[in-house]
């Protein structure tokens, strides 16, 4: 799982306070991948950029700003930084959690991908 | 051959050794890449506005291929776990979740740009446990899709319907859930190469109540025009051989008396005046 459908998922069972999922890492890759200057600058409106700071800071990445800085299209270390975080970076084992103190619901990340089928009683 | 659907659940059918064909079958990369190709350009993306497709039922990922070639960047939902980690082996470029589409899915609303699914939907339709209802599987599965895509996304479902029923059930669960669309079909003179695509759009200024069926794609497929010729030729052929010689000319005459020395018959010689055009003088008549 690369923190871009992170960013983009709710709790599949509760309706309220179901984002952002908490994770929780267990083991993670770094796989390069082809930046593609375009496709990022395309997708920056669609991130909740707090949500992906709040993350990727949790996460160990200390240095990753809080805001989108000014002139987005000409800060490439920026956009190098963003793709690493959104592309090159996939968690293949952990746990989603749901923020809902009444929910907590974990979806497990196996092989990189995260199970998010619920059981017969919860539907 | 039995349908898939009525055989097993999607997650058991599409199991390791069914997963794998999906990468080594030709025939199978084939037929998918073509329904992929087509979807795509009936979802008509903007390549400057869309940056988000979901792929519905992504599988191994060779619809995301395509999506991945037209500069988009793609989620998957699939509800096989064999399938998804052939997706992961490949390095497919888009994200994978593991999910059943027919008990919902939460994302953040109004995020896709458009959403694509391959040979999926009629999954809906057929239920394998008795806590499974498919017209209820079908509607929370378009109300989660309405919910995730922005105003006047458009989604191309290429599917597989077994009966009106089916495609019945499908068009009513997208309407109510604020769809209007089509359904178009390609080929719809070939049982072998007739194919359905659910084109629908979310909102949009004039919300038909019902959907219409429109034609598709009608030239005749290149295997059915190969075959005809084959056909025609072989005729031509066989004409040729039995070609007829013309009853009492010289070259008939000459043919019968071989054929009677084949026979062992006394047969007089062939000479000038073998076949001659005689004067009756009225003798004969």
């Amino acid at each position: 799982m690369r923190l871009l459908v992170h960013n983009l998922l709710m709790c599949n069972k509760c309706d309220k306070n179901n984002y952002p999922l908490k994770i929780e890492v267990n083991k993670s890759v770094i796989m390069e991948l082809e930046f593609k200057k375009d496709a990022i600058l395309k997708l920056i409106p669609k991130l909740d950029f707090e949500v992906l700071s709040n993350t990727v800071r949790e996460l160990g990445f200390k240095q990753f700003p809080k805001q989108i800085p000014p002139n987005v299209d000409q800060d490439l270390v920026f956009l190098k930084d963003l793709h690493r975080v959104l592309f090159e970076t996939h968690i293949m084992d952990g746990q989603l959690t749901c923020p809902n103190p009444s929910c907590k619901r974990n979806y497990p990340i196996t092989n990189g991908i995260p199970n998010m089928i619920l059981t017969e009683d919860e539907q | 051959m039995s349908r898939p659907e009525s055989q097993l659940p999607p997650n058991l059918y599409y199991n390791q050794q069914e997963s794998v064909k999906y990468t080594n079958c030709n025939r199978i990369i084939n037929i998918q890449t073509q329904l992929s190709e087509r979807a795509i350009q009936l979802l008509d993306l903007n390549p400057e506005e869309s940056s988000l497709v979901l792929d519905i039922g992504c599988g191994s990922g060779i619809s995301g291929f395509y999506l991945t070639q037209e500069g988009v960047n793609w989620v998957g939902l699939d509800i096989s776990e064999s399938m998804l980690n052939v997706a992961q082996q490949e390095k497919t470029e888009g994200e994978l979740l593991l999910c059943d589409i027919g008990q919902g899915f939460k994302f953040r609303p109004g995020v896709f740009d458009a959403a694509i699914s391959i040979s999926v939907i009629q999954w809906l339709c057929v239920s394998f446990k008795k806590s499974e209802n498919p017209y209820r599987r079908c509607t929370v599965f378009f109300e989660s899709l309405r919910n995730c895509l922005k105003n006047n996304a458009r989604a191309v479902f290429q599917f597989y319907p077994e009966n009106n029923e089916q495609i019945n059930m499908i068009t009513s669960a997208a309407l109510r859930a604020g769809f209007s669309g089509d359904i178009v079909v390609d080929y719809p003179n070939s049982a072998k190469a007739k194919k359905l695509y659910l084109v629908v759009q979310l909102g949009g200024q004039s919300s038909k109540k019902t959907m219409d069926v429109i034609q598709g794609l009608v030239e005749e497929s290149d295997e059915e025009k190969v075959k005809v010729i084959g056909r025609q030729q072989k005729k031509i052929r066989k004409q040729k051989k039995q070609k007829k010689v013309n009853e009492k000319s010289k070259l008939w005459i000459v043919k019968r008396k071989e054929k009677q020395t084949r026979l062992g018959r006394k047969v007089k010689k062939t000479t000038k005046y073998t076949g001659r055009k005689r004067n009756n003088l009225g003798l004969f008549k």
